[in-house]
């Protein structure tokens, strides 16, 4: 049985894309129940719903905003989660394998599970989408990594559900006067400004109180703790799709 | 340590200070100050801009950096010419670009078994020549007798 966990388009399920949706579902045969957020219910309190009238797949349809709601109110329940991204050329489509809305439906038919990570920002913040940390000019952060200690000036701070955090220095680079240096001496070392690292676990203090920010939503402070919570939830992905190592 | 994860390794930016410990299953890459230990199951890159304080071990370690610590290269240790490594190093296989600095021992792991085999078919060797070499005066005594 499939729930459809709707975010507030334009034109609400009457839209144009909703009503497109509805029509693929239906050729394919798993037409549900469909559950539009509006000001009076969240995408959270649908998704509540929906597990509490016992529907074994819960799908998320919108962008990324939604996916991640969703994904966090289901996680760690024994449901199958789907995601019909309606944004073209959406990072969800490369997560799921799929490339448009018609693909993202018959992957909903086909049914294939992929046992899926999701990033915890503690306490209670769970992500499919990742979040970042971006400032103005480069801060000098810390990030403590468990078995190491990582710190330095910095302008972006990426972390995705893959156990990897990505720090970058937009600003790094010789000087002026180094890099006049290296122009008349025809020297040229190349600047590597960005740092990765694989760890489950990192704690972020920033100089002062940064947003961290997913799918353009603010959604917490520094400091924070960032975990990576494995087999958070089952999801539904292309038949095709390479299975995660 | 852990299943390896597709993509790329570990990677210490340039302006990037790390203190501890750094394991990665892939490729480790440093470009800023690390203090502490570098240990990768696979290769182990010290960029130009690197300065590592610690050990390091790898399969194959290229060194373009400054190094002061010991490094442990299982397959291949390269020093380019811009390397600097103040330390103890222990390789198969060792090599020292014009230009780089290079300032403590070596011990360069060969293929040990190998080596025994070879040891011990050099001694099995003299043994028989030393037996042939006793028997004929063995027959002589004989015959006098």
């Amino acid at each position: 049985m499939y729930y459809y966990v709707v975010e507030s388009v334009s034109g609400g399920v009457n839209s144009r894309e909703i009503q497109r949706v509805k029509l693929l579902l239906g050729e394919l045969g798993i037409l549900g129940e469909f559950a539009l957020a509006s000001p009076a219910r969240s995408v959270e309190e649908l998704a509540a719903m929906g597990l509490e009238k016992g529907f074994t797949t819960i799908v998320a349809i919108g962008g990324g905003r939604t996916v991640n709601k969703v994904a966090s109110a289901i996680q760690g329940h024994a449901v199958a989660f789907g995601i019909i991204p309606l944004a073209k050329d959406s990072t969800l489509h490369t997560l799921t394998g799929t490339n448009d809305i018609k693909s993202a439906c018959e992957a909903l038919k086909f049914r294939r599970l992929q046992a899926q990570n999701l990033l915890l920002i503690e306490p209670n913040k769970y992500l499919l989408t990742g979040a970042s940390v971006h400032f103005t000019k480069a801060y000098s952060i810390e990030l403590d990594m468990g078995e190491f200690n990582v710190g330095g000036p910095t302008t972006d701070i990426y972390f995705t559900n893959g156990v990897q955090t990505r720090i970058l220095n937009r600003f790094a680079g010789p000087n002026v006067i180094a890099r006049t240096y290296n122009w008349l001496t025809g020297r040229s070392v190349p600047t590597f400004a960005e740092s990765i690292f694989h760890t489950p676990r990192v704690r972020l203090v920033t100089p002062a109180n940064a947003p961290v920010i997913a799918e353009n939503e603010i959604i917490a402070k520094t400091p924070i703790v960032v975990r990576v919570k494995h087999n958070a939830l089952q999801l539904i992905v292309a038949k095709h799709k390479q299975s995660l190592p | 340590m852990q299943k390896p994860i597709p993509g790329p390794g570990t990677v210490v930016g340039a302006n990037v200070r790390l203190n501890g410990v750094i394991k990665d299953v892939n490729d480790i890459a440093v470009h800023g100050h690390v203090e502490g230990e570098v240990i990768s199951d696979k290769n182990v890159l010290i960029g130009e801009t690197a300065v590592v304080k610690g050990p390091i071990s790898g399969q194959i370690v290229t060194v373009s950096g400054t190094i002061r610590g010991s490094v442990e290269a299982h397959i291949k240790l390269e020093l380019l010419p811009t390397a600097r490594l103040y330390g103890g190093i222990t390789t198969k296989e060792l090599i020292i670009r014009s230009g780089a600095l290079f300032n403590g021992k070596s011990a360069m792991t060969a293929d040990e078994k190998g080596e025994e085999e070879k040891d011990s078919k050099s001694k099995e060797t003299d043994e028989d020549q030393e037996k042939t070499e006793e028997k004929p005066k063995e027959l002589e005594y004989e015959r006098e007798a």
